[in-house]
């Protein structure tokens, strides 16, 4: 018992740290590779290439002043940033990033825990995380606050809805909530290989740009209108926090899709030694970093009753044929 | 450990339902529920329920409170109108007749359970938890509940359409 | 244990008028049109398929789905209730939604999936279904007396909404201590739990889910002390759907209710049908008196049907198959009964103007002789005056309550039923011997083909069972004993 709280604490301590690590640098990522598409350098003074960059930002946010507006709700005021980074941080906890090894006579597992919902797990979390988006813009009492907010949480909830169905054929194909075994199943052939799995593929790629609010779907913080949206008001820490969280969002989705449609730690068509399973998965999950930055520096902001509509009027739909799809294709054909 | 756990779950629970009875404000008091329900969510893990921990935190503490909390936030309902604070019998007696039924609810809990025993052992406590023996439930004995609840929602979606829609 | 295909023959009802109801949404959908009426029937034609498809069940009791779903007699029975009441109230509705403005698929979908709930409860052998199908039903009633969105009708489905939310909670945990208790919420096994271990029947647990279970069925069908909610939905509501409520939601109810009651806690009928005494003086009494002050007919069978909930309740108390059996004849005969008065209040009102206030009737009974006719003949079953269903159903309660030594109850009953032929006759009166004002409220009557068919229809009914009930009551009895 003991043994087991110590090996956790540990894993833990090292994820948190890692992810950090990981969270300040994607910044870095996005500033270098989206100056390189806009033809410009990125941030180039702090270290080498820019490097330390992220460390300054970090050291900054921690000594810049702490603004809070009269009329705040101070509580939720406070609250929101937790709020957000709570969840971003608790999906961690069930993704596997690889697979075990074995250290002074123990084997050790290269995942927090594997609970036999995982995948669901993940899937509540993303309905927490809405709460500290909604919470922070309404507390600030602000009006390009609110409508931030307000428009997150309806794109969120509808996003969510089209999301969890897509998922649906993803666990039909693997039989199990688990997202070790998902993995484990995807040895020799991926699940965006298998037939028709490319087209979940795609949709939870949208969707999961959606709920984590990056372009095209960045509605809620689209600063020509709202003029930053929901964290309008936040200063210092608390602004990094909701920083930091939209990283670790986007991280995570990196994760998730790798375990989920790349793969997870297998490389394609040939057994995976040990020793690689770690850096192929690292090396997925920041091929997709990149193109979510790509893709950020390519296309334009939909305008918000696009967004909806395109949720509920087709993505829905696909997502729920989607299903009766996979479904016949797998127990009839297949 | 166990019981510390649940002890700090339910408490928090309760806090939460207390806090939605006594918040003025329609948010704060949203935010209880959530509270409360994430706690639920987290005595039924400690029960082995993963499932329904899952569900829980999913639609209760997320989309259901979720759309509460927007729906208070979209019509800006800053504080709730304070209610006449004023003595009147009928006060008295409802309270009264509440506490009584408090107990009343209670009392069964001071008998021993009567009802068949046996069969929750820490093995069959585990496979309630699993997905794939609460499914084959679900689509074995309990399927007619099932699918009415499918009526059921059914329903609800029609009702509430035929409810609120501007324009049939 | 699992599902075979024998089940669907139990289920085989439900589905088509589920079915029914489906094609009814898509039809709204699909075709254009601003006349929805034609849904009606296309409802009506349903109801008829499945009742084709009843009588199969009528005989011994097959339990299906792990023994969740009964076919037996006794749910068959119901069924043919469920049915009447489906039918007369898509032919009461047809017309007075077209004058009222607000025709539309919805309304007739929500009607025919409220009587899946209704159907499913009278099948119901486990309290889960029990409570899912009673949710089903109640949500579509909710919706369905909010429809026309005056502010009485919305305030009637909030009221309604809440109220019986808050009643769903207390069936809920009756039903959690129930199984605390037994262990089981399978009637029949929880009748088989409380036959093996007498000691149950001083377990506070159950008593306590029979207590609470009591309050949930209670205001369901709307007893005293829980009523509070009926005058004023049934007066906010649209007419045809008090009508709806006031006979197929307390069909239904009394159906869950005898099924749970009589058959799960017979072991301890001495502990609950005390109580359930109490609960039917209160509600004949209360239900009574007070229908005698109502100078609006529509709220004065409001409280009529609280006090007719009140002579069932006898019939619980009792608790015989005689009893019940004498239920099943009440509840038919009521649903005609009822039925038609409101297809008669329907058709004195009009566009905007409801015309639901005594005075309105004054005269009326010679203007509209038929109408005068129709309205006489219910008010004097709901009376409970030869030769009429209600007096039928009436006697045969009391006839069982007698043959059981509910001396009091029996006597209580006749008086109270002596005092509410005050009221009924008083709409006769009005009609027939008040003069009708100068210029009378009611200058027409909107009355269209399908109303006068069901008005037709109800007319019959009351005088078929008043005049010949035999093939009914023995139908009723024989249904009983296969209940089990």
């Amino acid at each position: 018992m003991l043994d087991f709280v110590i090996e956790s604490v540990i894993k833990v301590v090292v994820v948190f740290a890692v992810l950090m690590l990981f969270v300040a640098y994607t910044t870095w990522i996005e500033r270098k590779v989206l100056g390189r598409i806009q033809v410009r350098h990125g941030p180039n003074r702090v270290g080498p290439f820019g490097l330390l960059q992220p460390i300054a930002d970090g050291l900054k946010g921690f000594f810049k002043e702490d603004i809070i507006p009269s009329n705040t709700d101070r509580l939720l005021y406070a609250l929101a940033p937790a709020l957000s980074i709570i969840p971003a941080l608790l999906v961690v906890a069930v993704i596997p990033f690889g697979d075990q090894f074995t250290l002074f006579g123990r084997t050790i597992t290269m995942r927090i825990t594997d609970i036999n919902v995982g995948l669901l797990y993940i899937l509540g979390l993303a309905g927490l995380g809405e709460y500290g988006v909604m919470l922070g813009g309404w507390a600030s009492n602000n009006r390009y606050g609110l409508l931030g907010s307000l428009r997150t949480a309806a794109q969120m909830i509808s996003y969510e809805l089209a999301l969890g169905i897509t998922l649906i054929s993803v666990i039909m194909v693997s039989g199990s909530l688990s997202l070790v075994e998902i993995v484990e199943a995807q040895a020799g052939l991926w699940n965006v290989f298998k037939p028709i799995l490319w087209v979940p593929f795609i949709l939870y790629i949208i969707c999961g740009l959606a709920e984590i609010n990056r372009t095209p779907f960045d509605m809620p913080e689209a600063e020509s209108e709202l003029a930053c949206g929901f964290n309008i008001e936040y200063s210092s820490m608390k602004f990094a926090m909701f920083f930091m969280a939209e990283y670790a969002h986007a991280i995570s989705l990196a994760a998730l899709i790798t375990c989920l449609f790349l793969g997870g730690w297998n490389l394609p068509f040939v057994a995976t030694p040990g020793f690689l399973k770690l850096p192929v998965f690292l090396a997925k999950v920041f091929a997709l970093v990149f193109f979510f930055v790509w893709e950020r520096g390519t296309f334009p902001r939909l305008r918000y009753d696009q967004i909806m509509r395109f949720g509920w009027k087709v993505l829905m739909p696909i997502a729920l044929a989607n299903i009766v799809v996979v479904g016949l294709y797998y127990t009839v054909i297949a | 450990m166990m019981l510390a756990m649940f002890f700090l779950a339910a408490g928090v629970a309760v806090l939460g339902a207390l806090g939605v009875l006594l918040c003025r404000n329609p948010i704060h008091s949203a935010l209880g529920l959530v509270a409360t329900m994430v706690s639920l969510a987290v005595v039924y893990l400690l029960h082995h329920a993963e499932f329904i921990f899952v569900i829980q935190l999913m639609v209760y503490a997320g989309a259901v409170m979720g759309l509460i909390v927007f729906v208070i936030m979209l019509l800006d309902i800053r504080r709730e109108e304070a209610a006449s604070s004023r003595f009147a019998p009928g006060k008295v007696v409802g309270v009264g007749l509440a506490g009584l039924f408090f107990v009343a609810i209670l009392v069964p809990f001071t008998s021993r359970l009567t009802g068949r025993m046996g069969g929750m052992t820490e093995s069959a406590l585990e496979r309630i938890g699993s997905v794939q023996y609460l499914s084959d439930q679900l689509f074995g004995p309990y399927l007619l509940p099932f699918e009415i609840a499918s009526i059921l929602l059914l329903v609800g979606l029609v009702g509430a359409v035929t409810l609120a829609k501007k324009k049939l | 244990m699992n599902f075979q295909m024998a089940d669907l023959q139990l289920l085989a009802p439900h589905i088509v008028v589920l079915a029914t109801a489906l094609l009814v949404l898509l039809a709204e959908a699909f075709c254009k049109g601003e006349r929805k009426g034609y849904l009606a029937y296309l409802g009506i034609a349903g109801i008829v398929v499945a009742a084709l498809l009843t009588p199969r069940l009528f005989g011994p009791q097959r339990l299906g789905f792990s023994g969740m779903l009964a076919g037996d007699g006794f749910a068959a029975f119901f069924y043919f209730i469920l049915y009447a009441v489906g039918i007369l109230t898509l032919l009461v509705s047809q017309n007075y939604l077209r004058d009222e403005r607000f025709e539309h698929g919805e309304y007739y979908a929500l009607v025919l999936l409220a009587l899946v709930g209704m159907m499913l409860m009278a099948g119901a052998t486990h309290l889960m279904v029990v409570f899912l199908a009673l949710e089903t039903m109640s949500i579509a009633i909710y919706a369905l007396a909010g429809y026309f969105r005056t502010e009485r009708s919305v305030e009637a489905s909030l009221k309604y909404f809440i109220l019986g939310g808050f009643a769903s909670g207390f069936l809920l945990y009756g039903i959690a201590l129930i199984y605390g208790a037994c262990g089981t919420t399978q009637i029949y096994d929880v009748m088989a739990y409380f036959k093996a271990l007498p000691a149950l029947t001083s377990s506070p647990m159950a008593l306590a889910g029979i207590g609470l279970l009591t309050v949930g069925f209670g205001f369901k069908v709307a007893a005293v002390p829980f009523h509070a909610w009926t005058p004023d939905v049934y007066q906010g509501a649209p007419t045809s759907v008090t009508a709806f409520m006031a006979t197929g939601v307390k069909a239904a109810a009394f159906s869950a209710f005898l099924r749970v009651f009589v058959v799960a806690f017979q072991g301890t009928h001495v502990e609950w049908s005390g109580v359930l005494w109490v609960l039917a003086l209160l509600t004949m009494t209360l239900g009574n008196l007070t229908a005698i002050a109502q100078t609006d007919v529509k709220r004065m069978l409001a409280y009529s049907s609280i006090a007719h909930a009140g002579y069932l309740l006898v019939g619980l108390v009792v608790g015989t198959p005689e009893a019940s059996s004498a239920m099943m004849v009440y509840l038919l005969a009521y649903a005609f009964m009822n039925i038609g008065a409101f297809a008669c209040v329907i058709m004195v009102g009009r566009y905007g103007q409801e015309n639901t206030s005594l005075d309105a009737y004054a005269g009326i009974g010679f203007r509209f002789p038929a109408l005068g006719l129709a309205m006489a003949v219910f008010m004097f079953s709901m009376a409970g005056i030869p030769p009429t269903a209600g007096f039928i159903g009436k006697f045969l309660i009391f006839k069982a309550a007698v043959h059981e030594g509910y001396y009091w109850l029996t006597i209580l009953g006749v008086l109270n039923s002596a005092a509410s032929v005050y009221y009924y006759l008083r709409v006769i009166i009005t009609m027939y011997f008040k003069p009708s004002p100068d210029e009378p409220a009611v200058d027409g009557l909107r009355v269209g083909p399908s109303a006068a068919l069901a008005t037709v229809l109800a007319g019959v009914g009351v005088l078929y069972l008043g005049i010949i009930p035999g093939g009914i009551i023995k139908l009723a009895e024989q249904a009983v004993r296969f209940m089990g």
